[in-house]
């Protein structure tokens, strides 16, 4: 509580404000007093109000009324305004703490390297990512990068394999449970399971100038291959050089990992062919179709055009165990180019047949900063080497990872050259190579000889880890998932026999001390080692490291829990074992990626299109007393109210439904539903413009199609009162009202229909913050820019949704008006039952309001709270323009309503905005469980209120004690001058849903 | 949690000012969606009352919360149908929830309807796994 009021300054009795700080872009103010403060136990609104703030285009303050109390993402009794042309339209509210990572996090660019965080401001670049969608690795390109201080502790998040990562506390991370979603860091706790990319690539170094080939020499050597033509095709090929700006070609050129990449694969699976009757070369890659578009991809993106075929070979081949035939379905991609055929050749790659050729791996590439070696290695593993793989018969271990080429007897020791210089350049990256073998083999029907050269890498850990997770592959997706499962399993697997080392040492040293077995297993107990673990290793002794238990789970099992949510993506999770907080004095960082997924969960956040409207009458108490009970129940048989309620007496064709949503009020009255005079005392009209019936989805139109008419449940009601009070005579005149009138007050909103465009617009919006760039610090906020097409979809659908309410106001005061003629036997309009107003409490508009002296529209919000706009408004109805706007604030159940007025200090303030009515202090649940024993209707009828209620736990719900009472509430607005009061009413009857 | 004794709760209320709250278990992905449907249409009619006798086929897919998908539909279905969901035998994998559910059309003579719920939210919405044991926590308007 200290807290709170901490955060809070008072300006006077009814206003506090809370200073723009951190994020906030506007101060927020809250209208209150001091009573209801003290009733205030969260101060979640509070910081509602605050997120509200930080929204962008956000025009004058973020406000609360004093009926404030939580609600999603936006405060309910929030009212705020956004500038048409920078700002937004949201469902829902924005949170207050900026997502980002400390400086040192490293991120994974898509060509393998990694980079700290901190200097990615100057390379602005394509990351790695996780499309969640299609459950797959992904690039996305970075749209806007953030920095900035951060004052706030930090989490220090470990996972079980050892990963790292430092994060503020709302920062979102991938995780597991039960389904892929994002979590808070600061919601993450030990056992959560995090999804991680092993992969780790290498660090990032700058590449030097330093030229690899220039035009000179590539001329010189081109020349050699130009045989007959006068010269013409190389001329050619040097106009393409020149105009693609390929001299010289040096080791920071921006080419240079994309040719390095092909000729890796090229020296594997590839193939560059030169065809003497057309003086051309032509590139050929084999593999699988997947890869060669990525391949293909990279082509294109050198300039190159290629294009992906499919094509069967048959192979056979003789070993000395028989003659094997078999036939492949392969693609494979092809590029005619000589340009690029004549530089990968200048570069060192071989050309024509490699089985009988001297090659090695070009010079050049030993000079290159070690990502780019990456590059190569990976690219040539991703042809060549075999797919990461585990003996079938007990599922732990690793088979070695193997790369084999074909050479010609001659040719053997060039072969293997070839291969230590792969092996070398492994050295680098902490790989060992076990041996270089070879074999003889016997191909076709002349039985050639051929020799088949195999580099056999090493199964040790350390060194398969390197392979899988700073080498990896590229160009193969498959080898690229197993990789990373297979370097996850083997750290996995890597933890537990150390585990069960240490365990092994502390129950022989635990033994010399004379602790007694049972001791012994009792203290170490641990998952990784059983009794007869320990008994082994005491009294066996152990030669080698201990194996791993029977129990660990094998890796097809762990390959199938992982792609289960995982599929092929190369995502794993691993256990969180431990969360610091960590203190923080340095920078955060973050950026907003151009991707779909880099979106975060957003809460939902309900519209009802509630709304109120009051209907007056010439009748006074005396004349209705004695037939209140027949006018309730005509009421509650004429118009259905509950759960579910529909009407059987009509129901409504989609055409119809159309105009319902776009004309409103105005399509009641014209199906005889009322008088045109009803009209003038709606808010708009009843017809909010700009609807868009064609963004509603069938199923809205499903659930809207037989509930027009009905009252719903919940706090949505019909009920008749009596002016008890009046506070401006003048204003109360010119409403139409006077003392112990009666009145009959209609809440209700746009029912299924509602709730359905509401759950349908979050999606669209949730993926629209994200498309614009909008941060969503505490993601209980989606919203677009007004401007955008989800934005104004989102208002055509809302707009839609207020318009099938105002109908369906106007149906019930239609049958209103006949209950009481029945009841009564006279006329209606001798009744004088006509419309005083008819607002609405949740809804976002463009309104013309005067910021700063100029006029601007803005987009107003008002969430659970209701328009009042003052005196000479054109938006109100004539004869109320000397006056001001009524305004109408329902009571609960038992309690008294009361009609207020609008004024200029409204307009000026809070862009005509003011409370809507009580909100609730108890939840459901624990009215019903105070209700328990109760009778509500009778307590209700002692006070000499009579209800109907359609369904039973409906009144224990709504008792009034799970109210706050609303006349504190409405006098805090009257006093700060927002709204005046101009009259009580008590109710005498009412039903609900 | 005390996690180790057979579950007996399929679920828990949470209690919440506006609105209602849930907090279901299950062993299984599908005991989890099954318990959910259940805790949610306890708010809305007396389920004792409800038997299985028509059968509906269901076909979700979706990269949401997919929970709150299958729950928003069984609501969906409710309101415009009035079909009361008694028993579930569905599959839950990836980004599908498939599988018949079996209950009841309402009838007032029948069938006593407690509560209207507008939605199942997004909000303060997780699905984890704690232990061997499946826990969805997830917020419903009412």
């Amino acid at each position: 509580m200290k807290d709170l009021l901490e955060r809070l300054r008072k300006i006077d009795d009814t206003r506090y404000m809370i200073e723009k700080h951190g994020s906030m872009r506007v101060d927020g103010i809250i209208y209150i007093d001091e009573e209801l403060l003290k009733a205030f136990e969260k101060d979640e609104s509070i910081t509602q109000v605050e997120n509200v703030a930080c929204l962008p285009g956000i025009v004058g303050n973020s406000m609360a009324m004093p009926d404030i109390h939580w609600g999603y993402g936006f405060p309910i009794g929030g009212v705020a305004a956004f500038s048409i042309d920078e700002g937004i339209i949201s469902p829902g509210g924005v949170g207050y703490d900026i997502n980002c990572l400390t400086e040192d996090a490293l991120v994974l660019h898509k060509d393998g390297y990694v980079i700290p965080i901190k200097d990615c401001e100057e390379k602005w670049n394509t990351l790695i990512c996780f499309n969640k969608e299609k459950v797959e690795k992904d690039g996305a390109e970075i749209v806007r990068f953030i920095k900035r201080r951060s004052f706030n502790d930090l989490y220090l998040i470990t996972t079980e394999t050892g990963y790292e990562i430092k994060a503020t506390a709302d920062h979102p991370l991938w995780s597991m449970a039960g389904e892929i979603r994002l979590t808070e860091a600061k919601h993450l706790r030990e056992g959560d399971l995090l999804m991680l990319y092993p992969f780790q690539g290498v660090a990032y170094e700058e590449p030097k100038n330093d030229v690899i080939l220039d035009m000179d020499t590539f001329k010189k050597k081109a020349e050699s291959f130009n045989k007959g033509d006068g010269g013409n095709a190389l001329a050619q090929i040097i106009k393409e050089c020149e105009k693609r700006n390929l001299f010289p070609l040096r080791y920071s050129s921006p080419h240079l990992p994309r040719i390095i990449k092909l000729m890796g694969y090229i020296f594997g699976d590839g193939s560059i062919t030169f065809f003497k009757n057309n003086n051309e070369f032509q590139i050929a890659f084999f593999g699988s179709a997947d890869n060669l578009e990525e391949i293909r991809g990279d082509l294109e993106a050198l300039g190159f055009k290629a294009g992906i075929y499919q094509r069967e070979r048959k192979h056979r081949i003789e070993t000395e165990y028989g003659e094997y035939e078999f036939e492949t379905r392969t693609s494979v991609c092809k590029t005619q180019s000589s340009t690029l055929a004549l530089l990968l050749i200048v570069l060192g790659t071989p050309w024509g047949d490699k089985i009988r050729q001297d090659f090695r791996v070009p010079e050049w590439i030993f000079k290159a900063p070690i990502w780019q070696k990456r590059l190569f290695l990976a690219c040539f593993f991703g042809a060549e080497m075999t797919k990461p793989k585990v003996y079938q018969n007990h599922g732990y271990n690793f088979y070695s990872p193997v790369v084999s080429i074909n050479k010609e007897p001659w040719y053997k020791e060039s072969g293997k050259a070839f291969f230590s210089d792969i092996a070398s350049l492994l050295e680098e990256f902490g790989v060992e190579t076990k041996k270089i073998s070879q074999r003889i083999e016997k191909v076709g029907r002349e039985k050639r000889e051929r020799i088949r050269l195999r580099l056999i890498l090493s199964t040790e850990p350390r060194s398969l880890l390197n392979l899988y997770e700073k080498v990896g592959f590229e160009y193969n997706h498959e080898k690229t998932f197993m990789a990373n499962l297979s370097a996850h399993y083997i750290r996995k697997k890597s933890l537990i026999i150390e585990e069960r080392k240490r365990l092994a040492l502390k129950a022989r040293s635990d033994k010399e001390k004379d602790c007694s077995i049972k001791q012994i297993i009792d203290c170490i107990g641990s998952s990784s080692v059983n009794k007869r673990f320990i008994q082994r290793t005491i009294y066996e002794g152990r030669r080698g490291a201990p194996r791993i238990p029977a129990a660990f789970e094998k890796f097809p099992a762990y390959m199938e829990d992982i792609t289960r949510y995982f599929k092929k993506s190369g995502f794993v999770f691993d256990k969180v074992v431990r969360i610091e907080k960590i203190s923080s004095n340095g920078y955060v960082y973050d950026f907003t990626v151009d991707h779909n997924d880099h979106n975060f969960i957003a809460n939902n956040f309900l519209v009802s299109n509630c709304g109120i409207r009051l209907l007056r009458s010439e009748m006074s108490a005396p004349d209705v007393e004695k037939r209140i009970r027949d006018l309730i129940d005509r009421l509650f048989i004429t118009i259905p109210s509950g759960v579910g309620s529909h009407r059987k007496d009509f129901k409504l064709s989609r055409e119809e439904m159309k105009k319902v949503l776009k004309q409103g009020a105005s399509w009641a009255v014209e199906k005889g539903y009322g008088t045109q005079d009803d009209l003038e005392c709606i808010e708009d009209r009843g017809s909010i413009e700009g609807a868009m019936p064609e963004y509603i989805s069938e199923k809205a139109y499903e659930r809207g199609k037989d509930q027009l008419g009905t009252v719903g449940s919940g706090n949505h009601f019909v009920e008749i009162g009596i002016v008890q009070e009046i506070y401006d005579e003048k204003k109360a005149h010119a409403f139409g009202l006077f003392k112990g009138q009666i009145t009959v007050m209609i809440h209700t909103g746009s029912r299924g229909l509602g709730y359905q465009i509401c759950d349908d617009s979050i999606r669209e919006m949730i993926k629209a913050s994200d498309k614009y760039g909008i941060i969503l610090p505490d993601r209980q906020l989606c919203c677009a820019p007004i401007d955008s097409p989800e934005g104004k979809r989102y208002l055509g659908a809302m707009a839609a949704a207020a318009n099938y309410a105002f109908a369906n106001r106007q149906m019930i005061t239609h049958w209103v008006r006949e209950a009481f003629e029945q009841t009564f036997k006279i006329p209606a309009h001798r009744l004088g039952l006509s419309l005083v107003y008819d607002v609405c409490h949740n809804i976002a508009k463009i309104e013309k309001h005067r910021v700063k002296g100029k006029e601007m529209t803005v987009c107003v919000h008002r969430k659970g709270a209701t328009r009042a706009f003052g005196p000479n408004q054109y938006a109100i109805p004539e004869k109320y323009r000397r006056e001001g706007q009524p305004v109408l604030i329902p009571g609960d159940m038992g309690r008294a309503s009361y009609v207020l007025c609008g004024t200029e200090k409204a307009m000026e303030e809070t862009f005509g905005s003011t409370c809507h009515g009580a909100g609730r202090m108890m939840s459901r649940h624990e009215a019903i469980k105070t209700a328990k024993g109760r009778s509500i209707s009778k307590e209700m009828e002692g006070k000499g209120i009579y209800v109907r209620a359609a369904t039973r736990d409906t009144l224990a719900e709504e008792m009034p004690e799970a109210y706050k009472d609303v006349s504190k509430v409405v006098h805090v607005v009257h006093n700060a001058g927002i709204s005046r009061l101009v009259a009580k009413i008590v109710p005498v009857g009412c039903i609900k849903g | 949690m005390n996690h180790e004794s057979s579950i007996t709760e399929k679920y828990r209320i949470l209690d919440h000012e506006a609105d209602v709250g849930f907090e279901v278990y299950g062993r299984t992905l599908e005991e989890v969606f099954e318990n959910a449907a259940c805790a949610l249409f306890s708010l809305i009619v007396d389920r004792e009352s409800v038997e299985p006798e028509i059968g509906k086929r269901l076909d979700i897919e979706g990269n949401g919360e997919l929970l709150i998908l299958f729950l928003n539909e069984l609501l969906y279905l409710w309101e415009v149908e009035g079909f009361i969901p008694k028993e579930l035998s569905i599959k839950v994998s990836d980004n599908k929830v498939a599988g018949n559910v079996a209950g009841q059309l309402f009838n007032p003579l029948i069938h006593t309807i407690k509560t209207e719920v507008k939605a199942v939210t997004y909000h303060k919405f997780s699905f984890e796994k704690k232990g061997d044991m499946f826990v969805a926590t997830f917020i419903v308007d009412v």
